[in-house]
């Protein structure tokens, strides 16, 4: 890494070498204590270090006040709060030497505890932090006065502060840009922990993820999924959808799966950019740093801008995994009553197996001891019934079906009837069947199939209208299948399944088939009608009974009756002479029509009308939803702002209002009135102020309620996140 | 069937959420109006255009005309919304028995300080507002102040000189001035005092005189004057302007006292008259009522000469012909095919603008509508308050209960007739020196008395 030269310019730009201002241990007027040295202020003992003592010690840039902000200087009156006493707040930019007696007391002590209480309000922990930055940015960065060991147990500081305050946002974005820039200058980047899913929201990608990413396209090696994922997951262009934030682990799953099918050739997605080496600017917390410039070039790592195009794959991917997971996603919500095994069943097939819960076990148990080692066993459906809880109670209908047959599939288990075959539900069979099938096995419902399964209906159907099936009608039928049909292995596993369960239990009457019918066509028709007659015959004989149903069936077929006998006759007349024929008893009695009360014409214009309204009301509510600030942001590139603390065009008061507003969910009142009094503006009309601007920008308010005023921190941390100060 | 769908606004969470709560509430939701627009492309268009001559410093007034449940109310606050949207301030109140524009015993007043109490702005739409927009003129004159290094009461002065040309504007402007050295001292007492002075909350000049130095205070016969200057006021503190808007006027109707009801409308023709004559800065009225209100001859609008010549339509616009130039705003009830669209719209709220994500299809909306039509008859779409209800709880099931077809949920859906309340002269008047109690008139609250009353909610269907 060669970051050094570019942290030299900080010390130039200042135009003076202030390398007697960094603070050694043999430093007479400032000294700063490194990790795991003592130091005494006040009567209280520091035991960790890590803080500047003395005084008369300058800020770094030269527009930063003019005491150093982090220095403890010790000759300061210090006075401790009560027991119990709340905390006094600290302003936005605190500084040691400017903030209230009571106040340094209570850094002090909180030093002096470890820094580890929670309760502390975030300011004393930025104070902390401005030391670290100073340490790390200037006094190692630009004059390397700090050892190896020293950054690294520094680091660990920054880690451990991150894991105990890392909840306010603004801390955590600071802090990890420290650590981040502080890795990469000192070339340690592997150290990195594994990125985390999903990523904080966040406008810029951050920096450690750039750098690993960078390294990898800087070295045209292909990016493990892992960072792939980090990578566009932190892309302001890509969108985590709601599935990705609900079921993170399963997400991260699933894409490394599809990532790693999709790139198994290279081993992963490799970008390739020849441009510009990563370049990053640092804007440390402390004012301390304030009109000087802290810039870092990798030369080593690549520059993540403008590789939209290479990227896309990935963008596809994040996409598809969002929609595959979507309605599994949507059924955990918490407006939706679904049971767990319906959940479960969602989920595509891969995934599905591995996700899992009591009651799933325990269907899987059954079907074990059910099966054994067969390929297929007869149950009772109702005990099938028992293990799942239906979408709405008490009634099982055909998405219960669908859900469960979905659940057992994603095992390698087969269930017939299966409703997405035309055949009946499970709610209204005595009987089913349970067949193992080969993953990627499962047929699909082509025509052809369709056919088989109504042929095998209908021969049950006949077969059984005497109340049994013969075991010659069994083969008979069987054999039909297997001769007159070519299906493929799939297909024949599911059809046989079919076969159990219709002989297990047959089908009494032609209800429903006249809809199931009129999907086939003429000649297929024809083939059925004639397919069905050995069946009926191949016993010897075709019963009254039997001559009956075929008659029925021939006209469901729309087949002529003469056909029927003829084919009979070519049979060797069979029949034993049934006289009467019976005629089609199915009869499509059509509803009543409604009432006519709609006009289509006059629909037509009302809805051309409201087009219009909607068109002139779009016009004036601006699109607001899931205010895209990324948007807004992306037109704001152009810098114009003259005031560096400028957030959104607002003056600088109104600015760092702003920006202190987000540190909390809710403040009272009198609180903020102080501090609007100190910036010098009034709180309610600049509230007024910097709602309208941030409405505008964002859609939603930053600021609502009168006491206490409630924050919205989504806004607040997309506004900090976005960092719309430079 | 043609398609229910338009190429909608896309909806917010919270919106939507708004949205679905009032209406299966019955009544006409705070936000996301825009959602659910049906028609009345022209309405709208001439309203959007009264709104820009307002911001534009300019004045507007306007009658919104409709039977009960044609949806008045809606396209008041979905003007009301607009009006926040394009910048203005809005200040929103309902007529009531102790609610008038005129009045010689604080019924004017008080219907001031509901306007007040409503006051919004777009980044205070639920009202309460007096204080954002006294400190953000405030504000804007201590910028002005920092950068010409004056004094900001000197400021303050210039800028509000703007107002003392107006009856009141002196006081107003000293009001103002007090809430900054208020704010300059840290004077409590003093700054809410000024709020409760603009607020008019004040019930006696003394009171006023000694905690503000002030010699006037608002006053049942003052209340335009001050919204005049309200309207000025809020133009300095940049904002574009002021929108009124009464609704429930039917109560004006319904006074049975002739000389109440003659005080009342002269008070509208003034405001008509300055609207029409460009008199008022900035200020737009909207009154919304029952078409009784506007027409009948011996107690509505028109019974008054001078208000009927105003108001009477372009005598050539008739026959589905419309001159919208005119102050009124007529609001025909729905058509069965409205209705339609408008279900249709509400499905797509409640999808939260996903098509893919509908509960039902169209065919479902159509047979829903000839449901509620078999039962209802006409009122099913002319006031379709039960049936939005009935169809939003259909949705809510079907949602709850995924799987659940919605024929037959059809059959098990109920309908409350919603009957319109009456519009009897109101027997109690107050002219006629019978008081109406405090506690009555503390306790308004929106609808109450009004045509859009909620209790039709409660009426059991007819058999």
């Amino acid at each position: 890494m060669s970051g050094r030269g570019i942290f030299q310019r900080l010390a130039d730009s200042l135009g003076r070498n202030k390398s007697e201002d960094v603070a050694s241990p043999g430093d007479s007027t400032v000294r700063w204590y490194p990790p795991g040295s003592t130091c005494e202020v006040a009567g209280l003992q520091i035991r960790s270090g890590m803080v500047y003592v003395g005084r008369a010690f300058g800020s770094i840039g030269p527009l930063g006040p003019s005491i150093e902000p982090a220095l403890v200087d010790p000759n300061l009156p210090v006075s401790f709060p009560r027991m119990g006493a709340s905390t006094p707040e600290l302003p936005y930019w605190p500084s040691y030497s400017e903030i209230e007696s009571l106040s340094r007391g209570r850094y002090l002590e909180w030093l002096a505890g470890g820094r580890a209480e929670l309760r502390i309000p975030i300011g004393y922990v930025f104070l902390f932090l401005y030391g670290l930055e100073r340490r790390l940015l200037y006094d190692d960065a630009a004059h390397d006065a700090v050892a190896a060991a020293e950054r690294e147990l520094l680091l660990d500081e920054i880690e451990r502060l991150l894991r105990t305050y890392g909840d306010h946002a603004s801390f955590q974005r600071y802090a990890t840009q420290l650590r981040d820039v502080v890795r990469i200058r000192s070339g340690t980047i592997g150290r990195f922990p594994l990125p985390q899913f999903p990523p904080e929201p966040s406008y810029e990608t951050p920096l450690y993820l750039q750098a690993r990413l960078g390294r990898y396209i800087a070295l045209g090696e292909p990016i493990p999924g892992e960072w792939a994922l980090a990578w566009v997951a932190a892309s302001p262009e890509a969108r985590l959808r709601t599935v990705a934030r609900r079921c993170p682990a399963l997400f991260r799953e699933q894409f490394l799966r599809r990532y790693a099918e999709r790139f198994t050739e290279d081993g992963g997605l490799i970008v390739r950019a020849e441009h510009a080496p990563l370049t990053i600017t640092v804007q440390p917390a402390s004012a301390s740093f304030r009109g000087a410039s802290v810039t870092l070039e990798a030369k080593e790592l690549r520059h993540l801008g403008g590789l939209n195009t290479q990227k896309q794959p990935l963008y596809e991917l994040l996409e598809s995994v969002s929609e595959e997971l979507a309605p599994y996603s949507r059924s955990l919500s918490s407006k939706s009553a679904f049971p767990k095994l319906a959940s479960l069943a969602l989920l595509p097939s891969e995934t599905g197996r591995f996700e899992s819960c009591d009651e799933r076990e325990a269907v899987r148990s059954w079907i074990r001891a059910q099966l054994g080692d067969r390929m297929l066993a007869v149950v009772a459906a109702a005990d099938l019934r028992s293990f799942w809880t239906p979408l709405a109670p008490p009634r099982w209908g055909a998405k219960d079906d669908g859900l469960l047959i979905r659940l057992l599939a994603q095992d390698g288990i087969g269930i017939e009837p299966d409703v997405r075959f035309e055949a009946e539900s499970l709610a209204d069979v005595e009987k089913a069947v349970l067949f193992r099938f080969h993953q990627g096995e499962e047929p699909k419902p082509l025509p052809v199939f369709r056919l088989a399964a109504l042929l095998l209906h209908l021969g049950a159907l006949v077969a059984n209208v005497e109340g049994e099936v013969s075991a010659v009608e069994e083969v008979e039928l069987a054999n039909r299948l297997e001769s007159s049909l070519h299906l493929g292995r799939p297909e024949r596993v599911r059809l046989e399944a079919r076969m159990r369960q219709l002989l297990a239990d047959p089908p009494r009457g032609t209800g429903g088939l006249k809809k199931r019918l009129a999907i086939i066509d003429s000649g297929s028709r024809a083939k059925l009608a004639s397919l069905l007659i050995p069946i009926a015959g191949a016993d010897g004989r075709i019963s009254t009974p039997e001559l009956k149903m075929l008659r029925k069936i021939f006209d469901l077929l729309g087949q002529p009756r003469e056909t029927l006998d003829r084919e009979i006759q070519a049979l060797g007349g069979l029949g034993d002479g049934g006289r009467e024929p019976a005629a089609g008893g199915v009869d499509a009695s059509s509803r009543p029509e409604p009432t006519v009360l709609l006009d289509p014409d006059r629909i037509a214009v009302r809805l051309a009308e409201t087009a219009r309204a909607s068109a002139l009301l779009a016009s004036v509510f601006r699109d607001e939803v899931d205010a895209d600030i990324d948007q807004v942001l992306e037109r704001e590139e152009e810098p114009e702002m003259i005031d560096p603390d400028a957030v959104l065009g607002l003056d600088s008061a109104h600015s760092a209002l702003l920006l202190y507003l987000g540190q909390r969910e809710s403040w009272n009142r009198g609180e903020l009135e102080r501090v609007a009094r100190t910036l010098g503006i009034l709180l309610d009309g600049a509230l007024e102020t910097i709602n309208t601007a941030v409405v505008t920008r964002c859609g939603t308010l930053l600021a609502e309620g009168d006491d206490p005023i409630e924050i919205d921190l989504e806004t607040a941390r997309e506004l900090q996140g976005a960092d719309l100060r430079t | 069937m043609a398609n229910v769908s338009v190429t909608p606004l896309r909806i917010r969470p919270r919106d939507r959420d708004a949205i679905l709560q009032a209406l299966r509430a019955g009544v006409v939701p705070r936000r996301g109006l825009q959602h659910f627009q049906v028609g009345r492309a022209d309405e709208l268009r001439a309203l959007v255009s009264d709104l820009a001559t307002i911001a534009d410093g300019g004045s507007a007034v306007r009658f919104v005309i409709g039977e009960y449940g044609s949806g008045k109310t809606f396209f008041l606050s979905l003007t009301r919304a607009i009006a926040l949207e394009k910048g203005l301030v809005v200040a929103s109140a309902d007529l009531g028995p102790d609610r008038r524009l005129h009045s010689g015993q604080g019924q004017a007043r008080d219907l001031y300080r509901d306007l007040l109490a409503n006051l919004a702005t777009s980044t205070k739409p639920e009202g309460g507002a007096v204080p954002s927009v006294v400190e953000r003129f405030v504000t804007t004159a201590l910028q002005e102040a920092q950068k010409r290094a004056i004094d900001v009461d000197q400021v303050l002065r210039e800028r509000l000189d703007a107002l003392s040309e107006l009856p009141a504007g002196y006081d107003f402007a000293e009001v103002v001035r007090a809430y900054w050295r208020a704010h300059d001292t840290g004077d409590s007492a003093l700054k809410s005092a000024a709020v409760r002075w603009l607020r008019g909350e004040f019930e006696t000049r003394t009171d006023a005189r000694q905690a503000l130095g002030v010699r006037s205070i608002v006053e049942d016969d003052s209340i335009y004057d001050y919204l005049k200057l309200l309207a000025r006021f809020v133009r300095l503190a940049g904002y574009g302007g002021l929108l009124v808007t009464f609704d429930e006027m039917v109560n004006l109707y319904k006074l049975a006292h002739g000389r109440a009801r003659a005080q009342n409308y002269e008070q509208i023709l003034r405001i008509v008259n300055d609207a029409l004559q460009g008199a008022s800065v900035g200020l737009g009225l909207l009154f919304g009522g029952t078409p009784e209100f506007l027409k009948d001859p011996r107690r509505g609008l028109y019974s008054y000469e001078a208000l009927r010549t105003r108001l009477e339509p372009n005598t050539l616009a008739s026959n589905g012909l419309r001159d919208l130039s005119g102050p009124v705003i007529e609001v025909p009830s729905l058509t069965p095919e409205e209705c339609y669209v408008l279900l249709g719209r509400l499905r797509h709220v409640h999808a939260a603008g996903d098509p893919a994500s509908y509960l039902v299809d169209d065919e479902a909306i159509a047979s829903f509508l000839t449901y509620c039509h078999e039962r209802l008859g006409e009122a099913a779409y002319q006031t379709p308050r039960s049936t939005i209800r009935a169809f939003l709880d259909l949705l809510a099931v079907l949602d709850q209960n995924p799987g659940t077809d919605w024929r037959q949920l059809l059959q098990g859906v109920e309908l409350a007739r919603d009957a319109p309340p009456s519009t009897e002269p109101v027997g109690i008047d107050n002219d006629s020196s019978v008081p109406v109690p405090r506690a009555l008139s503390s306790s308004h609250s929106p609808g109450v008395g009004g045509d859009d009353d909620l209790s039709g909610r409660l009426v059991p269907p007819k058999d």
